[in-house]
């Protein structure tokens, strides 16, 4: 029996997170979804500070982070997340309306699992979300190897 | 005791004994004698024949000095005059009877010297000679000699000396004359001498004048090219910004004397009322020339009584200061100076230096003029700098403009698609045809608005993506869009003639975007058609190939060719054949950026044909530069 993960969805616009529920929904990976709103409220889920000082211990399945942000951008939170051993290993998955190609090496550079560009089509943002929601909320150990530090990049 | 009364036998026979041999001895002496006279009646013979031998040997001798042109005169051991032949007598115009027996220092014949130098023949018994000296005439006339003066030996015995002289006097003229005539050539070598480097000077400095825009630097090496040959000193004044004189160059063979002088102009700098030299000459446009300086003018040019001195000491013997007059404007004034050669100036060197200075006033003028517009294009430059600095910042705001559309105008479309969808699988059951018709349209526009800024977007990135050169199979890739295309192909019947196509060198995401849209119009546009036909092809020209989409679609009005190829621009309302517009604007924009060209040619109803070179060149540059590092994750 699968067991489904905590999910810590980073986003500030309301209507995508609600569209991204949504598509979760609809892919059955409605597990527990923690939603921050900007990049600080994030970083103080995954370090138990501010709000969330006193949640349960434990780090998230999967980080989807949207890449634009308000007070600290989605490429800070994923650079802090890669550049700290103890959260390094939470696979963080970037979602983005961005197709700038600058943001998408950026993000590899930071250690990035993987970049879904959200697509206008809902029907495409539902199949994206699957895939990404079968391979990170519900296997329980993310693969070894799969995430690398930022200065093990060739 | 008597004679006779001693005698006695035995004595007289002793007288008588005595008797005969006296008699004998007489004998003896007489024949002697008569021997002894014989003999000197034969030695006088002898001597007479002999004197008559030596008066022959003497007339000859006399005949022989008479007949030759030397002058012979001769001395006995005691150095009297013996001897003066014809020939003497004449060059020296004197009687032998007034000088005969005289000694030879009594003889006014020649100058004491001489007479001394003949008199060594007497002391030392050597030959002497002379190829040029003085005899005297008896009427006080120099007569130019060469001579010869020889002791005459005989019999092992000094008798006597004889001085035997030519007239040189035509010898003397023909000498003076090539001495004279050496000296015209030499004084003629050094004119052209004089005269070429005059003429090289003039060359060199023209040379210079014209080769460098550098004015100050040109002036320097002109002044330098001057000295020694043209003149000792020279100088190069010019009027600064404000009007004041200030030497640009000054040249001299010595560099401490140049020194010596610059400290001296700059404690006494020209000024504008220096009623000499390169100050009037540039105040009044009109040259000076001094071919000799007087004390008069350092005194009167001079600023105090040290200057004065300092002036007297550089020793000018004579100067030249020409203004520099280009386009009406003096500019300065170039001077030539002599001092220790001693030479002076003429006419001749006034001209040239006139030549000289107009040459180098137009340099000044050229270099002034290069220099103004250099400042001109250094000010545009540094205008164009300016402006592609502004133009730089209004690409990098567009680019975040265009950023932020990508990221702030996809995610109201999406929303609206995504609600639309929502809203549609919640009240599914309960829409009537119309209300569901609405959603479908409202669906489609979000759908449109999305590709349409993804275009746009995509647009944008191809002006300013780097470029991933490679080999690129044109085959493989029209094969690969072509499937691609499947979905639109499927349902149609196209008759396609495709080509060999080659390879090339390009960016492959880039050209496969250019076949996507070229291929992807020809299909729609021949939409219509009922047999369809799809041609492409390649072509080669010297410098490019050449690729071509034809198709025998709905084609296109020549007179809008220049439309085909703009952003948003369309020849077919959306609702005959839908598209953005962006897809052309992109083939040229990638062609362009790989250094080809994009064209079209169409007839309304007979199809279209789109081309687009890619240079040939390209391909030496390929391999080994790829601007693209491969990028890990």
């Amino acid at each position: 029996m699968t067991e489904l993960k905590r999910i810590l969805l980073v986003d500030d616009s309301s209507r995508d997170v609600e569209l991204t529920l949504a598509a979760l929904e609809q892919n059955r990976l409605a597990n527990e979804v923690v939603v921050a709103r900007d990049g600080e409220e994030a970083l103080d889920y995954l370090y138990r500070r501010g709000i969330f000082k006193l949640r349960t211990a434990g780090h998230p399945a999967v980080v989807l982070l949207d890449l634009k942000l308000p007070k600290v951008d989605g490429l800070e939170v994923l650079k802090q997340i890669k550049g700290d051993d103890e959260l390094r290993a939470i696979p963080v998955v970037m979602l983005t309306s961005s197709r700038e190609e600058k943001d998408l090496v950026q993000s590899y550079d930071l250690g990035v699992n993987a970049y879904v560009v959200k697509p206008v089509d809902f029907h495409e943002f539902v199949d994206s979300l699957k895939e990404l929601g079968l391979f990170w909320a519900v296997i329980n150990q993310p693969p070894p190897g799969s995430v690398k530090r930022p200065d093990d990049r060739r | 005791m008597s004679v006779n009364e001693l005698i006695s036998v035995s004595e007289i026979d002793l007288l008588r004994a005595e008797a005969a041999t006296l008699q004998q001895l007489m004998a003896v002496l007489e024949r002697t004698t008569l021997e002894q006279t014989r003999k000197l009646e034969d030695a006088i013979r002898d001597r007479t024949a002999a004197a008559e031998e030596l008066r022959r040997q003497l007339e000859v001798t006399r005949a022989l000095t008479e007949s030759m042109g030397e002058g012979v005169l001769a001395f006995g051991a005691d150095a009297r005059l013996s001897f003066f032949n014809t020939a003497a007598e004449q060059m020296l115009k004197v009687e032998v009877a007034s000088v005969r027996g005289r000694m030879l220092d009594e003889l006014s014949l020649a100058r004491p010297q001489t007479i001394a130098a003949i008199r060594r023949v007497f002391e030392a018994r050597t030959t002497i000679r002379s190829d040029d000296d003085l005899f005297l005439a008896a009427d006080g006339e120099a007569l130019p000699v060469s001579y010869t003066a020889s002791p005459i030996v005989s019999g092992g015995e000094f008798v006597g000396a004889v001085v035997v002289f030519h007239d040189i006097t035509a010898r003397k003229r023909a000498d003076e004359e090539r001495q004279k005539l050496l000296e015209v050539e030499r004084e003629a070598r050094v004119q052209a001498e004089r005269a070429r480097e005059t003429s090289r000077f003039l060359a060199e400095a023209g040379s210079v004048l014209v080769s460098s825009l550098d004015s100050s630097a040109t002036l320097e090496r002109v002044a330098r090219l001057a000295v020694p040959s043209f003149a000792d000193w020279s100088f190069v004044h010019l009027r600064d910004a404000s009007g004041a004189l200030r030497r640009v160059a000054v040249a001299h063979s010595d560099p401490e004397r140049e020194a010596l002088l610059r400290s001296v102009e700059d404690i006494y700098p020209p000024s504008a009322d220096d009623p000499y030299g390169p100050a009037k000459v540039t105040r009044t446009g009109v040259s000076e020339m001094v071919g000799v300086v007087a004390d008069r003018i350092l005194e009167e040019s001079a600023k105090d009584d040290a200057h004065l001195h300092q002036l007297r000491e550089f020793g000018f013997t004579s100067y030249i200061s020409v203004p520099l007059i280009a386009r009406t404007r003096t500019l300065g004034a170039m001077t030539f100076a002599m001092a220790e050669s001693g030479r002076h100036f003429g006419e001749s060197e006034l001209l040239l230096a006139q030549q000289l200075a107009d040459r180098a006033a137009l340099a000044i003028d050229n270099a002034r003029l290069f220099a103004e517009v250099e400042e001109a294009r250094r000010d545009l430059e540094q205008r164009v700098l300016a402006r592609t600095m502004q133009l730089q910042e209004a690409n990098r705001e567009l680019e975040s403009f265009s950023y932020s559309v990508s990221h702030d105008l996809r995610a109201p479309i999406r929303h609206i698609s995504g609600f639309v969808d929502l809203f549609r699988k919640r009240g599914a059951g309960s829409l009537d045809p119309a209300a569901a018709h609405y959603l479908d349209v409202i669906a489609d526009a979000a759908k449109q608005a999305g590709t349409l800024v993804d275009d746009l977007l995509a647009f944008s990135r191809m002006g300013r993506a780097e470029l991933a050169r490679q080999r690129v199979s044109m085959d493989a890739m029209v094969q690969e869009v072509l499937g691609q295309l499947q979905p639109e192909i499927a349902s149609r019947a196209i008759e396609w003639r495709i080509g060999q196509l080659g390879e090339v060198t390009g960016d492959a995401a880039m050209l496969r975007l250019v076949w996507r849209n070229l291929l992807s119009n020809a299909v729609k546009y021949t939409r219509t058609r009922e047999g369809a036909i799809i041609e492409v092809s390649r072509t080669e020209l010297d410098r490019e190939h050449v690729f071509c989409v034809r198709d025998n679609g709905v084609g296109f009005d020549m007179k809008y060719v220049g439309k085909l190829f703009g952003v948003f621009q369309r020849l077919h309302s959306a609702d005959q054949f839908e598209g953005t517009g962006i897809g052309l604007a992109n083939v040229r924009r990638i062609v362009g950026r790989h250094g080809g060209k994009a064209w079209a040619e169409g007839e309304v109803n007979r199809g279209a044909a789109f081309f687009f070179s890619l240079p040939r060149e390209s391909e030496e540059r390929i391999d080994g530069t790829q601007t693209h590092p491969a990028r890990g994750r």
